[in-house]
């Protein structure tokens, strides 16, 4: 039994090559069609799991951001201000190139591997724990003062017209 | 790199908050003044060289150095204790002064180290004093008693109570005579004699003289007079007995005789008919001879004096002014030929002489503007400005660009022509490029400017920072000078003039002070001045008091309207309303002024077509609180303007509320706000939220005086300017003194004073100096009601939030202000005149009303307010005293104005003394500090280009090469 690599990749550039001369696709035992899909389906779900891990992968480092975050205090430093940079930007960096993290663990039947629809739930997975890595750096922003949420933080930006009487001194 | 650049800013910033050592006398400066004479001033020698002795208006006794004019000492009497008399004991080192109510106090200075030797009461007759005296230090007159204070201490009354009040104590040999008399009818003449050991009384006695003898002379022992009615000099002899007779004189017709302070010498000037004088000298027997003939006047003016100078020879001086315009001044010394100098005393610097002492040929002379100079021969040794110490009104002005603006050509130049152009226009350019590579290597920026300032030939221009600026002041000594800010020399001085009134003399006060915007964005000050004409009956078409302005070139003293050349004449001004001014004031955004006549007329200067429509379209809204008297005392009155055609054709001010006070209190002061841009519109606490400023711009401060005659309450209201709603109130005690003395200041919404509580009744109280902050908000956290563009008429205006916390102060205060920056960014200070003669510089951090009282500041706070605790007492912190260690005198009034750096300010405090300096409240931020190695970074910078100029054809040939090999 031959072990053929280029199946449990969807997207190789070899799938759709010839084999060379004198090799038989077909395996030399004669285990039937039935075997061949149900170890393709056993490699989807194999991917799926796979995929299912890598959503999680976020939500795994959280804690320890966390850790940094509080180690790192509530002054601006730039210590702090580089972690918490980092925490505002990996969640858009990482949802913006979801679909290509996720390709590799497309099924084989997918039509379009970076389509946004495959792995619909792993995605989803994977949206939610970045968002909420980005809500801890939002907090930590918010900690650090850097947040304009009070009235204070909009007061340079208020005008006031004359008053219509005037007193000369 | 710019992690570098950061760095190496913070660890140059200054830490410290002091002023440097190497900055005393180059960021400030301080004129240390004594007063104008009020009499002529005593030359007296010792041991350690000769001192001039003055006792002044200020009320000061002074002694200056006679040979660079600098002050030796001087003692500054309480404003209590007034200077009555002084008397220098010219045989002993020693100067006796009697101050006080009823003269009450005797102190006796040593004159050469200005230590006081004895300083005891003396305790008068009851009653008002018709004349005081010591003799020899030790003999103390007060009208009826005479007392000797040194060891052997007796106490003399009058015996019999028609006799005297004695003006002149005697002090001979033989026995202490008392002189005086009295001007009532019948004119009579007073003695006593008074044995000097135990005071007893020899003998009393009178003579009646001739009707309206306004004065008398003693020389020697001679008593002399002269009886205007048949124009002959009256005199008599004292002796122990006094029974000698009264002789005359009537060989001549005496018009005048004249003390020349000599009297132990017996000598005296007396002047006759003719307009010749006589010197005249007391000869043994009480006979009276004629040393020397003065020749008759020249000029109008005339003034004689006496003085002895080390070796004890005798001179006498006549001064008098020249028909060229000249002083020419006559010594004389008996027995020899007459001294003859001229000099010139430029009348519209320094006004008339009005002062003349002499010795040998030194002479001191005071002049109507209070200059006291002295003149060596005809040569002037040096000059002391005396009128400064009495400024009324003082501005700073901003001096104008350079004029560095390139020639415009006009039509066609040739080649030749245009290159000898640009030559002659970058001729400069060498001193320049020099100074730019010393700016970038050094940072002595104000060492430069030091230096350009004390050079006369550059004209004033600004420098780089506005630190050099010109100060304008006007004294009541009818005076005007210039004072550059960054020396304290006096760049011109100008005597105002009378105007009509220049026949009948008078004088001119100084009111108010504005600086205009004039021509080619130059500044120009008005002063408006009030002209009190000194004889009415010869004016009768006219007014006593009137009001004159000047306006004036701060460059130069040229007068503006009058487009005068030449600036050694007298200034004149317009005469802008007859009669006394109630207010004048400036329209805002604009360079109009409103004068208020005493009949509520509102005169607009300038007087033209654009500023009476600006009236017009202002006059609906404009409000005016003024201070008015009434029968029961001032009262705030406010008023609006309005245009009623039966009853002037000028607009006029008229009532419209009127600050109602309990009955008996009477307003004493109005305090101004200080108006400046205001950048926040609240105050960001700890957690984000927003307290918002009341920042109604009516606002100002009322300080009145309760009806309790002890000691009444102190009331400080801040009202409303258009309404006349008093937003804040409180009532102070007046610290146990019949007079209340509460200092204010208002800026935006912030309010400090400072009283004196003397009551500390409660447990936990104390007496003391209290300093009270208060700050006015619209509303709690996050409440707004646009309070700065709400109408006074709006209900919402009474809606004020109150935040206040008082201190203790170690000190009294006698003036307060914030520091003034250009764009109000920068933090505002306190600066405060204590009564240690101090000037103090108080942080904002420290009058923060909310500093938390029983608790610590949390983390929030302290991070953001820079909250501290409250503490009772704010401490003294002398680094942050602004004067160091010069001793300034008197403040009467701080002024402040921004440079051209918003993190400085310019400070000014003027009263007895003047000082100058400039603060930073926030430190200067927007500057690099002196230690900033600025070269340091050049190379740096030059070195990092180097290396890439270097290196970048290398990493470039090796690029290359990989390219090939790989």
């Amino acid at each position: 039994m031959s072990l053929r690599y280029s199946t449990l990749e969807s997207t190789s550039r070899w799938r759709s090559l010839p084999p060379p001369p004198g090799f038989s696709k077909s395996p030399a035992t004669r285990s039937g069609k039935s075997a061949l899909t149900r170890s393709a389906e056993s490699y989807n779900s194999l991917k799926e799991q796979r995929a299912l891990d890598f959503a999680l992968g976020p939500a795994k480092s959280l804690p320890m951001q966390a850790f940094m975050l509080y180690m790192s205090g509530s002054g601006v430093q730039i210590f702090s201000i580089g972690i918490v940079f980092m925490l505002l930007l990996s969640p858009f960096k990482n949802v913006a190139g979801m679909n290509q993290a996720f390709a590799q663990f497309a099924p084989s039947t997918a039509s379009n591997p970076k389509s946004l629809l495959t792995l619909p739930w792993p995605k989803l997975v994977y949206v939610f724990f970045n968002v909420l890595t980005l809500a801890v750096g939002l907090w930590k922003c918010r900690t650090m003062g850097l947040l304009p949420v009070g009235t204070g933080d909009w007061l340079a930006f208020e005008t006031r017209g004359t008053a219509p009487e005037i007193v000369l001194f | 790199m710019l992690f570098r650049l950061v760095v190496a800013a913070l660890l140059c910033s200054p830490l410290a908050l002091a002023i440097q050592e190497a900055d005393v006398g180059v960021i400030d400066w301080h004129t240390k003044l004594v007063g104008v004479p009020l009499a002529p001033p005593i030359i007296h020698h010792s041991s350690n060289g000769s001192v001039i002795i003055v006792p002044t208006t200020s009320n000061v006794l002074a002694a200056l150095n006679a040979a660079d004019g600098s002050v030796a000492w001087r003692y500054v009497f309480d404003a209590a204790d007034g200077l009555a008399n002084i008397r220098v004991d010219s045989d002993s080192d020693f100067v006796a002064a009697q101050s006080g109510p009823g003269a009450s106090m005797l102190r006796i200075f040593n004159v050469n180290s200005g230590l006081i030797e004895k300083e005891q009461r003396v305790e008068g007759p009851e009653g008002a004093l018709k004349g005081v005296d010591v003799a020899e230090s030790k003999y103390v007159l007060q009208s009826t008693v005479i007392q000797r204070v040194d060891e052997h201490p007796w106490r003399w009354e009058i015996p019999v109570h028609d006799r005297g009040p004695y003006q002149k104590l005697v002090s001979t040999d033989t026995a202490l005579y008392a002189v005086g008399h009295n001007v009532d009818s019948p004119t009579v003449l007073h003695f006593a004699s008074i044995d000097r050991a135990n005071g007893s009384t020899i003998h009393t006695s009178w003579k009646h003289l001739p009707p309206r003898v306004s004065s008398f002379v003693v020389a020697g022992t001679v008593v002399a007079w002269v009886q205007p009615e048949s124009h002959s000099l009256g005199f008599l002899e004292l002796i122990p007995s006094l029974k000698s007779n009264i002789r005359t004189e009537d060989t001549l017709k005496w018009t005048a005789i004249v003390d020349v302070n000599l009297q132990n010498e017996g000598f005296f000037v007396g002047v006759y008919a003719s307009g010749e004088a006589k010197l005249l000298k007391v000869q043994p027997a009480g006979v009276i001879e004629s040393v020397h003939t003065f020749p008759a006047n020249e000029g109008s003016q005339s003034l004689f004096a006496g003085g002895i100078d080390e070796k004890g020879n005798i001179f006498v001086a006549r001064l008098w002014g020249t028909a060229q315009g000249l002083t020419r001044v006559d010594v004389v010394t008996p027995g020899e030929a007459t001294v003859e100098h001229k000099f010139f005393v430029d009348p519209s610097r320094h006004g008339t002489i009005t002062h003349l002492s002499v010795d040998g040929t030194r002479l001191v002379i005071t002049t109507s503007t209070g200059s006291l100079q002295l003149w060596e021969g005809s040569k002037l040794v040096w000059a002391r400005e005396e009128g400064l110490a009495s400024i009324d009104v003082a501005a700073f002005v901003e001096l104008p660009l350079p004029e560095r603006v390139a020639r415009d050509v006009t039509g066609e130049e040739s080649f030749v022509s245009r290159i000898q152009r640009q030559i002659s226009d970058a001729r400069d350019f060498p001193a320049y490029a020099v100074a730019f590579a010393q700016r970038f290597v050094g940072g002595s920026e104000d060492v430069a400017v030091v230096a350009a300032a004390s050079d006369a030939r550059t004209p004033l221009t600004r420098d780089v920072y506005g630190f050099h600026q010109v100060l304008v002041v006007a004294t009541p000594y009818g005076s005007v000078s210039g004072i550059d800010t960054v020396t304290g020399a006096i760049i011109w001085t100008r005597v105002f003039g009378l105007g009509w009134a220049n026949e009948v003399g008078g004088t001119v006060r100084p009111l108010k002070i504005f600086v205009l915007n004039g021509a080619d964005e130059k500044k120009e000050v008005v002063i408006i001045a009030q002209r009190r004409a000194e004889n009415a009956s010869l004016c009768f078409l006219r007014t006593l008091v009137d009001t004159v302005l000047f306006r004036i070139d701060p460059l130069t003293g040229q007068s503006v309207f009058t487009d005068e050349e030449d600036t050694s004449r007298i200034v004149e001004g317009q005469d802008v309303v007859r009669g006394p001014l109630a207010e004048a004031l400036m329209l805002p955004d604009s360079d109009v002024l409103i004068l208020i006549d005493e009949f509520s007329q509102i005169v607009p200067y300038p007087d033209t077509e654009s500023s009476k429509q600006l009236i017009a379209s202002l006059s609906p809204s404009v409000f005016l609180p003024m201070l008015k008297s009434f029968a029961d005392g001032p009262r705030v009155v406010g008023h609006g303007i309005k245009l009623d055609l039966n009853l002037s054709d000028r607009y006029l001010a008229y009532q419209t509320w009127s600050l109602n006070l309990p009955q008996g209190e009477v307003v004493t002061r109005l305090v101004r706000p200080r108006v400046g841009p205001v950048v926040s519109y609240g105050k960001v606490l700890g957690n984000r939220t927003t307290l918002y400023k009341y920042l109604n711009p009516r606002m100002f401060v009322v300080l009145t005086q309760g009806a309790q005659a002890p000691e009444p309450g102190c009331g400080l209201y801040v009202v409303d300017g258009a309404k006349g709603s008093v937003l804040y109130s409180v009532v102070v005690p007046s610290g146990g003194k019949a007079v209340c003395d509460v200092q204010a200041m208002l800026t935006e919404n912030w309010l400090v004073y400072h009283y004196y509580d003397g009551q500390g009744v409660a447990t936990g109280q104390t007496k003391g100096w209290k300093l009270v902050t208060v700050e006015l908000y619209e509303g709690g956290v996050d409440e707004k009601t646009l309070s700065s563009e709400m109408s006074a008429f709006s209900e919402d205006v009474m809606r004020v939030d109150v935040l206040e916390q008082s201190y203790v102060y170690p000190y009294g205060v006698n003036a307060i202000t914030t520091t003034s920056t250009k764009f109000g960014i920068t933090t505002k200070n306190i600066i405060v005149a204590t009564n240690a003669n101090k000037i103090q510089e108080l942080q904002r951090r420290m009058l923060n009303p909310r500093r938390p009282k029983d608790r610590k500041p949390t983390a929030e706070e302290q991070q953001e307010e820079h909250l501290i605790p409250y503490d009772l007492l704010i401490p003294d912190e002398p680094r942050r005293t602004l004067s160091h260690q010069y001793d300034v005198r008197g403040t009467r009034n701080i002024i402040t104005a921004p440079a051209l750096l918003e993190s400085t300010s310019l400070v000014f405090a003027y009263g007895l003394d003047l000082f100058f300096t400039r603060v930073a409240p926030s430190n200067t931020f927007d500057i690099l500090s002196k230690g900033f190695n600025k070269l340091q970074l050049v190379l740096t910078v030059s070195a990092l280009a180097a290396g890439i100029a270097v290196t970048r054809p290398m990493v470039q040939k090796k690029r290359l090469r990989e390219k090939w090999y790989q």
